[in-house]
């Protein structure tokens, strides 16, 4: 069985309850890389994130018929992709099997900290920075859904709070409480 | 926001990214992975369409043929031969002058005979 070749180019003012199989294909192109470092960004677990940003896609199109206009197709993808880590988290299965084949990281891959850091800077500041990104990743894995969603939304993404707000279904003032609680959270562990 | 804790958010908002780059080769299997997960859908989609669509063209032939083919004027029924009372009439006065005797006086006439 092979895969249906990418075709077209969707807009946005496409109507998503028109969209053939090809079309979607082409809007996941256009859209993949900022749901799987989104879901990445929240799940840490670089196979999680793969299956869930293909899980959203799936979902996406089993509902496309649901999509409406007011929002832009990217803002309605990180809405399901937030749902889908929510409800991959809620799993109680998961948080089993998470405890017991959890992988250790591939001690031979390269640290994304030392590559980020400065290559010029002295060893001991890239292992403090690796400490404290590492220390950052643990906090933000243990904030709940919303306080990570709005986080990485606002962070990672640099989406305004208005646009997080419309993603995350919420009002602005919500988001802002999210992201306060986030905060404190990540002030407060890391050191 | 004081400058090193926003420091500390920018190492990890870069670290994030650079865990989420890959290469064109895994943006490409992932799409090819959707569209094997969305493939049998649309077949089933498609499957159900058909179906449905023979399901209202055989609902409509079955109309078609209730409404206007060859039993289409109301239910069939038996026809009875229709009999005239005259013709009934005569027949009965036929076999009664055939008989010698009307047969109401049938017993009187053992009397005489």
């Amino acid at each position: 069985m092979s895969a249906v070749p990418i075709q077209m180019t969707v807009t946005e003012d496409e109507d998503m309850a028109d969209l053939d199989f090809a079309d979607f294909n082409s809007m996941v192109r256009a859209h993949q890389k900022q749901i799987h470092r989104l879901i990445l960004a929240m799940v840490r677990d670089p196979d999680d994130a793969d299956a869930l940003t293909q899980d959203t896609f799936v979902k996406a199109f089993e509902h496309r018929k649901s999509f409406r206009k007011e929002s832009a197709i990217g803002t309605w993808l990180t809405r399901i992709a937030i749902n889908q880590v929510r409800d991959h988290e809620r799993s109680r299965r998961w948080r089993f099997w998470q405890g017991l084949v959890r992988k250790p990281r591939d001690s031979n891959a390269p640290d994304p900290v030392e590559k980020v850091a400065d290559k010029a800077a002295d060893p001991a500041r890239i292992l403090e920075a690796r400490d404290n990104t590492e220390t950052l990743w643990a906090v933000v894995a243990n904030l709940s859904v919303r306080q990570r969603a709005a986080f990485t939304l606002r962070f990672v993404e640099e989406m305004s709070l208005e646009a997080i707000a419309n993603a995350m279904g919420c009002e602005v003032g919500t988001v802002k409480s999210h992201l306060a609680r986030a905060l404190a959270t990540i002030r407060r562990e890391v050191p | 926001m004081d400058r090193l804790f926003d420091h500390d958010l920018r190492r990890f908002a870069d670290n994030v990214r650079l865990a989420a780059d890959r290469d064109d080769a895994f943006w490409h299997r992932q799409r090819e992975a959707i569209s094997l997960r969305l493939e049998p859908r649309q077949q089933r989609h498609k499957t159900l369409a058909w179906t449905a669509a023979s399901a209202v063209t055989a609902l409509l032939v079955a109309g078609f043929l209730v409404l206007f083919g060859p039993g289409a004027h109301g239910p069939s029924v038996p026809q009875v031969a229709e009999v005239d009372p005259d013709d009934q009439l005569i027949a009965e006065i036929e076999v009664a002058v055939a008989q010698e005797l009307p047969s109401a006086l049938e017993p009187a006439g053992d009397l005489f005979w």
